[in-house]
């Protein structure tokens, strides 16, 4: 017990026992739940209705002739690939997936290049994705893409969402060629939701089951798409996929539904739209992912990872820089930097203190009379970053710079004490100032 | 819902809600966004009341209701919210400056701790739950219930006005009580 533990608990019972009981507090419980699952509702058959209308006016392919026809929904898999009889009519094939179903304009080529740009950079280079369904969330506005990604003979279904800092993976697993049903279990505002995709050409009830038996049917705003809010005891759940013809005696999935985990990622990992130019290879990325574990006294398998900042400089040195942690350990900053002469030097950070900038220490090379500090920062937030020792004047850096990558490159005086960084935003409001020493490794302790 | 079931969940709410508004107060820091929380959090609690089977573990059903509402609100509301330097006035009697200025402080620098962080803090010092609770009822392991609360705390001592102040200081060990 310290003196910070008492102060919080007297202060938090202190300002807990000043709160007087509402006078009727369940005045309005009922009216507020009949207007969640008004919502619920409204939301569910809005999707549905504007999605078979998208889908139908914009991506006609995805429909099959003969729902449109009012016919059987069981189809003939006439587009199937060669190796249709690897891969049944109702599964998937990583080489040729489902078609898109969701809004066209939410997969633009700029959109669907930001992802794959932050997938490939983040835990996935030389990917190919593919989208399977897009949504936009009616409040945030944000877009959700459900994804399958090919990389290396390994097959990844994922979520992603865009957000105030780019694109966040929700979920990913990897899957195998020819699965029926694909499955996320993704955080959502109430509860978390079960969100299942399968093919829209061969099957016809999706349905679920919390107890694992009693099945009923459930919605979703697309033709193989289903969202399912997890509530109570999941334990025993179920999902289960029915031919167009319904029929039970050989569902075309029946198995458990996935639990809700949420990703397992420190607090102080950052989300930070990942810049920077060209994608760093994958050999390069696991260089320094390699380094961070041995530096750390870490088992690789342990160690996961996201890099924030990558590219090459004028000076021709390639670097990466990211987060990297072992499972239930902060996140700290670590990066490689190759340089011309393809000398390559691992960088480990602190562990991350500021939402907003990491930094590293270069160290001179052979010859060089300064050394140089790699400032890492969310492209997305900051507009200019100011730089000085401790009896100086802070000077701005970067100049010649593309701030937009996400990092800049300040040459220090090996001798130099107390280096501080002041970073602003575009309205010229700091977002981050202090002594560069509590961000490094290298140059000053990390304790 | 029948009858019997609505009278059950009426009950309930008679019974706990002030106690539930005390935690929704300390999660949001603002008297009317503890009512709208608890409102939305029991609203929850009301659809999904025949699906609850362990009526005694109700109250840690409306807490992760409670803390997952209103980390999602948090989020939406992230780019328009800003932690602020001017303590807010605080009308209750305290019995020395000193403890008004340090709890006044510490109230302010809850305020600016990111959700899960506050929210770690309130059911670890206020609920009194252990670690392993905390993990259970958030969903997340114990390593990150010790490294949120630690980093909270640290975060806690280095705001202005607490970063010297000896009644807030934390063990050098740095293991929590």
């Amino acid at each position: 017990m310290s003196p910070l533990d008492d102060e919080l608990r007297t202060l938090l019972g202190q300002r807990a026992a000043d709160i007087a009981p509402s006078p009727d507090p369940l005045a309005g419980i009922e009216s507020r739940a009949r207007r969640i699952r008004r919502n619920r509702i409204a939301a569910s058959l809005t999707g549905a209705a504007l999605a078979v209308a998208v889908v139908a006016a914009v991506v006609p392919s995805v429909l099959p002739d003969k729902l449109a026809d009012g016919g059987s929904t069981q189809f003939a898999d006439d587009d199937a690939p060669d190796r249709a009889s690897e891969i049944p009519p109702s599964g998937l094939d990583p080489a040729n997936p489902w078609p898109y179903r969701g809004n066209p304009s939410l997969i633009s080529d700029g959109a669907v290049q930001a992802l794959r740009d932050a997938w490939a950079a983040a835990n996935h280079p030389e990917s190919q994705i593919s989208p399977l369904v897009g949504l936009e969330n009616k409040s945030s506005k944000e877009t959700e893409i459900a994804f399958v990604s090919t990389a290396k003979g390994v097959n990844t279904f994922a979520v992603a969402t865009t957000s105030i800092s780019g694109w966040q993976v929700l979920y990913q697993a990897p899957f195998t060629a020819g699965e029926t049903a694909l499955m996320a279990a993704l955080p959502g505002d109430e509860v978390p939701r079960l969100m299942v995709v399968a093919s829209p050409r061969t099957i016809g009830d999706l349905s679920y089951a919390s107890d694992g038996s009693s099945f009923a049917t459930a919605n979703g705003p697309f033709p193989g798409v289903a969202f399912v809010p997890l509530e109570g005891d999941t334990s025993k759940d179920a999902v289960r996929v029915l031919d167009g013809n319904g029929d039970l005696d050989k569902p075309l999935f029946l198995g458990p539904a996935p639990d809700y985990q949420r990703v397992d990622r420190p607090d102080n990992a950052v989300i930070w739209k990942t810049s920077g130019y060209p994608a760093p290879s994958a050999e390069f990325v696991e260089k320094a992912v390699a380094a961070f574990a041995t530096g750390m006294g870490h088992k690789r398998v342990d160690v996961d990872y996201q890099i924030l900042v990558a590219g090459e400089d004028d000076a021709k040195n390639v670097y990466v820089f990211g987060q990297a942690w072992a499972a239930g350990q902060p996140a700290q900053s670590f990066g490689l930097v190759r340089n011309g002469r393809g000398e390559e030097t691992p960088l480990l950070g602190a562990v991350t203190t500021s939402e907003t900038v990491l930094a590293f220490a270069i160290p001179a090379g052979v010859g060089q009379s300064t050394e140089t500090i790699a400032v890492a920062f969310n492209a997305s937030v900051v507009a200019s970053v100011l730089y000085g020792a401790a009896a100086s004047e802070y000077r701005a850096v970067g100049a010649g710079q593309d701030l937009s990558s996400g990092v800049v490159l300040v040459e220090r005086d090996p001798r130099a004490q107390g280096d501080k960084l002041k970073l602003a935003d575009s309205a010229g409001t700091t977002v981050f100032e202090g002594e560069v020493a509590s961000l490094l490794c290298g140059i000053k302790g990390c304790g | 819902m029948d009858e019997h079931e609505r009278e059950a969940f009426r009950g309930y709410v008679a019974a706990r809600s002030p106690a539930l508004l005390r935690t929704a107060y300390l999660l949001t820091g603002q008297r009317a966004d503890a009512e709208d929380l608890l409102q939305t959090a029991l609203a929850k609690t009301y659809l999904a009341w025949d699906r609850i089977r362990e009526r005694e573990a109700l109250d840690g059903y409306v807490r992760r209701v409670m803390v997952n509402t209103q980390t999602s609100r948090w989020r939406r509301r992230k780019v328009d919210e800003h932690p602020t330097d001017v303590l807010p006035e605080h009308a209750g009697q305290r019995d020395a400056v000193t403890d008004l200025v340090l709890h006044d402080a510490l109230w302010s620098a809850l305020s600016g701790l990111p959700r899960r962080q506050r929210a770690m803090l309130v059911l670890r010092y206020y609920e009194d739950l252990s670690e392993a609770e905390t993990a259970d009822l958030l969903g997340v392991s114990v390593g990150t219930v010790k490294s949120t609360t630690s980093r909270a705390l640290v975060k806690l001592r280095d705001t202005p006005g607490l970063r010297d102040n000896p009644r807030a200081t934390l063990p050098t060990d740095g293991v929590l009580a």
